[in-house]
């Protein structure tokens, strides 16, 4: 009776693990284990990547495999979904000739789920990859050189990327990422125009008159309300940072690009914080914070808390990206009637100003498998969505379904019912997949608000060039984010420490930076910089 | 009988219950109050909740971010596949935990201590995330919901405590119902079974808890949004609400304009943690018991 029940025990667990084993009736993504259609032509990459492969199925013009039966996968990011098989998705099949599966991942998730898809050997056909791991996928044929077939068949991508195609490292003897050619957004100083208007001031135009309206913002009751309760500029520390939007134009005034490196007068390359007048922007900073003008509690406030008081009116003036302050953030600002904002243009003693260039960021791209059973359609999907049709249609939707242009030219749309609703219409797909292949002139800019489109572009007018080093810096590698921190942490200090100790707390923490690698990576990247403007 | 108890009682007792009740109600405020506040977040006004001074009531009630949190299907897709995942993965993560866990009780089972050690090592290693990921692929899990509940199916750390648990049974029952003709089967779910409700309360809030939060496995294993996790939508949700928000310079038309990130993160606390929490308040009164268990031998 003892073993009978022993044994049954054993059954049972046997029965779940195997119930368990063959419940999983997926395909698991093994696209190998898939029957392959009758008139398949797949071919391998290239000759040179597959010497074994039938030669009869080549075409002489063709190294690159066209397989229309094959589905084409993309990994990308995003922090919407969008229903299988959307309108969208299927209008971008119809017009490309393909059958495509989308994979969405979120931000934190996306390296982890590469990773995992292409050590698994379901590498997914098209995904966005950093120029350095970029580098190791194509040492591992894990991704295509795409030269010939994007030349063949997307003239789009190779238009629209023909300034910067060839710019990453990885590309110079082909096409292995395909990076945005759209340009970053040049941050602005946004000054509240009805707090001058308030105030009988006028916008500001170099650094003393900016000093004067942000004392008046701080102490002359701007908003009437006949409290003290608001002040000038808005900054937190973290946007104090090398890389933070803080103090941009400030910086800028003294030609300055804050948080990128520079080039001085005998051609070495180093960091923004060794620029002849740098301290001479700190002790600006530091006359307005001592003046009161600034946001009392920068050391602590995130992020948040900072918008907030921009977006309810306790702060009048803050440097970000034209594109939040007078398009995303319109339904923020709590006051009625709503603030006014323009964009000062701050000269500094020697008539320079702007803030720091963006260029069009050459260090990722989207990547094409070496695996891809149809590069072909690959580079029809790229060669779309790089064109001003795919991009409305990747952003806006189906026209004339899902949105009608009621001014083309000023960038006016009106959404048709039912996608007038955000869900139904990122259901269908709309702005689902908005950054796969985004061109310059994609349906997001030529969409903003007037005032946003014209600033944005005043704006990288004023862009002021630093040495935009593409090779992947070894030294940056090691040790570049203990030489950030040293740099962040400085800043702060510099604008608190006593003033008499100003030069000598700058110089100890530049010898630390140096000592830290800063160093070597002047070196390094000095060499790089003269290498690249060969 | 409780009042001639506390009649009995002399002013200093008196003052020690007070004393301990008012820091048993603190520690419940303390506790219950994050929660509070965060479901008083989502009810409120964004742009009132932004100006602060939320305390015991919502500002300008409203449930906006609540409707756009219920809005799009993929909430119910999702919302359905976590509730299957929590329903199956916890019956079969029991069903494997007490049958893995009474075999292993049993002094007579032999091999105990090899399987026992095998069970174990795997607590402290790993095979890691992607040897992981090639497994489930060569075994065709992948992109199935099977994914979610068989790779999982027992945590070695609940089966040790359900096997001292009926270790801790006295033997003499089994051995009673053996001589009354009972086989093992039998012993398992008539007697020790029975005698052990807590503890399977407790393995059912321990895996409850732990397939509705589950995240990765969403992440990693499945690529169709069919068989997305809840915890995998309302991780977009709150990263869609920064993207169209302040951080992010992504203009997103029209969606939700009058809702903040803050809010909307409030909101998605607030939907993820009310199922479980309620699954909590029904099977508390099994917990304390039942997480106890194992901890007193003898």
């Amino acid at each position: 009776m003892k073993r009978k029940g022993t044994k049954l025990l054993g059954l049972a667990m046997a029965a779940v693990l195997t119930l368990g084993m063959t419940a999983c009736g997926g395909d698991g993504g093994n696209k190998a284990s898939e029957p392959q259609p009758s008139g398949s032509k797949e071919t391998q990459q290239s000759a040179e990547k597959s010497p074994s492969s039938d030669a009869s199925e080549v075409t002489p013009e063709k190294t690159w495999t066209d397989d229309d039966n094959a589905e084409i996968t993309i990994l990308m990011v995003s922090d919407v979904v969008a229903d299988e098989n959307n309108e969208v998705l299927k209008t971008l099949e119809e017009k490309t000739g393909t059958k495509i599966r989308i994979i969405l991942v979120s931000s934190g998730d996306y390296d982890t789920k590469l990773r995992s898809m292409i050590s698994a050997d379901s590498c997914p056909d098209i995904f966005s990859v950093k120029q350095e791991t970029a580098a190791a996928y194509k040492e591992a044929g894990v991704i295509a050189n795409a030269q010939d077939v994007l030349e063949a068949v997307a003239p789009n991508v190779i238009e629209d990327t023909k300034d910067i195609l060839h710019e990453p490292a990885i590309n110079k003897d082909g096409v292995y990422i395909v990076p945005c050619p759209q340009k970053g957004n040049v941050i602005c100083c946004a000054i509240r125009t009805d707090w001058l208007k308030n105030l009988n001031l006028e916008m500001p135009t170099d650094l003393d008159s900016f000093a004067k309206v942000m004392h008046a913002f701080t102490y002359d009751d701007p908003d009437g309300n006949g409290k003290k309760d608001t002040y000038g500029y808005a900054f937190n520390l973290a946007s104090l940072n090398g890389g933070g939007t803080s103090f941009q134009n400030i910086f800028g005034a003294y030609g300055i690009p804050k948080g990128q490196p520079i080039e001085l007068a005998d051609g070495t390359v180093t960091t923004w914080a060794k620029h002849p007048q740098f301290l001479d922007a700190i002790r600006y900073i530091r006359g307005l914070i001592a003046d009161g003008v600034c946001e009392p509690d920068y050391v602590t406030i995130p992020n948040a808390d900072m918008f907030n008081k921009v977006w309810t009116g306790v702060a009048g003036c803050i440097e970000w990206s034209a594109i939040a302050i007078t398009n995303n953030w319109v339904n923020r600002y709590t006051e009625d009637p709503m603030p006014t904002w323009e964009y000062a243009v701050i000269k500094g003693p020697e008539g320079q100003f702007g803030a720091s260039e963006k260029y069009p960021d050459v260090t990722q791209g989207w990547a094409f498998s070496a695996s891809c059973k149809n590069l072909e359609g690959a580079a029809r999907i790229a060669n779309y969505c790089m064109s001003e049709e795919g991009s409305d249609l990747l952003t806006l939707g189906i026209e004339g379904v899902m949105y009608k242009w009621a001014d083309r030219q000023n960038g006016k749309i009106e959404y048709i019912e039912p996608y007038t609703d955000s869900a139904t219409h990122r259901s269908a797909g709309g702005y689902v997949y908005a950054t796969l292949f985004k061109p310059s002139s994609n349906a997001e800019f030529r969409t903003l608000n007037e005032q946003t489109r014209q600033a944005t572009m005043d704006a990288w007018t004023r862009g002021i060039a630093w040495p935009y080093i593409l090779q992947v810096s070894e030294v940056r590698n090691e040790s570049g984010a203990d030489m950030d921190q040293i740099l962040n942490e400085m800043v702060a200090d510099l604008l608190t420490t006593d003033e008499s100790k100003l030069e000598s707390t700058y110089q100890d923490y530049i010898s630390e930076w140096e000592s830290t690698g800063g160093k070597d990576w002047e070196e390094e990247a000095t060499a790089l910089w003269k290498e690249q403007n060969k | 009988m409780v009042n001639v108890k506390n009649k009995n009682k002399s002013a200093g007792d008196r003052a020690t219950d007070l004393f301990i009740s008012l820091c048993l109600i603190l520690v419940i405020f303390v506790s219950l109050y994050p929660f509070w506040h965060v479901l008083m977040y989502s009810l409120s006004d964004s742009k009132e909740a932004m100006s602060g001074g939320l305390f015991f009531l919502p500002r300008k009630f409203t449930a906006l971010s609540w409707q756009l949190l219920f809005k799009t299907r993929q909430i119910f897709v999702a919302f359905g596949n976590s509730l299957a995942k929590t329903l199956l993965g916890t019956a079969i993560n029991l069903a494997v935990t007490i049958l893995t866990a009474y075999p292993l009780s049993l002094p007579e089972l032999r091999g105990r201590r090899g399987i026992q050690l095998i069970i174990y090592f795997t607590m402290l290693f790993s095979g890691g995330i992607i040897p992981g990921y090639i497994l489930l692929k060569n075994l065709r899990m992948l992109d199935t919901f099977w994914v979610y509940v068989i790779p999982a199916a027992l945590s070695p750390y609940n089966m040790f405590i359900m096997r001292n648990f009926f270790q801790g049974i006295p033997r003499s029952l089994p051995e009673s119902a053996m001589l009354d003709g009972a086989n093992q089967m039998q012993i398992l779910c008539r007697i020790v079974l029975p005698l052990s409700k807590a503890s399977v309360a407790t393995m059912v809030m321990y895996y409850a808890r732990a397939n509705w939060n589950s995240y990765m496995d969403g992440v990693l294993y499945v690529n169709s949004t069919r068989l997305e996790l809840l915890q995998v939508y309302l991780r977009r949700l709150i990263a869609a609400a920064g993207a169209k928000g302040a951080l992010s310079e992504a203009g997103d038309l029209s969606m939700a304009a009058d809702i903040t990130e803050e809010t909307m993160k409030m909101t998605v606390i607030a939907a993820s943690v009310l199922p479980i929490l309620i699954l909590y308040l029904f099977l508390q009164k099994y917990f304390t018991k039942g997480a106890l268990m194992g901890s007193v031998k003898g």
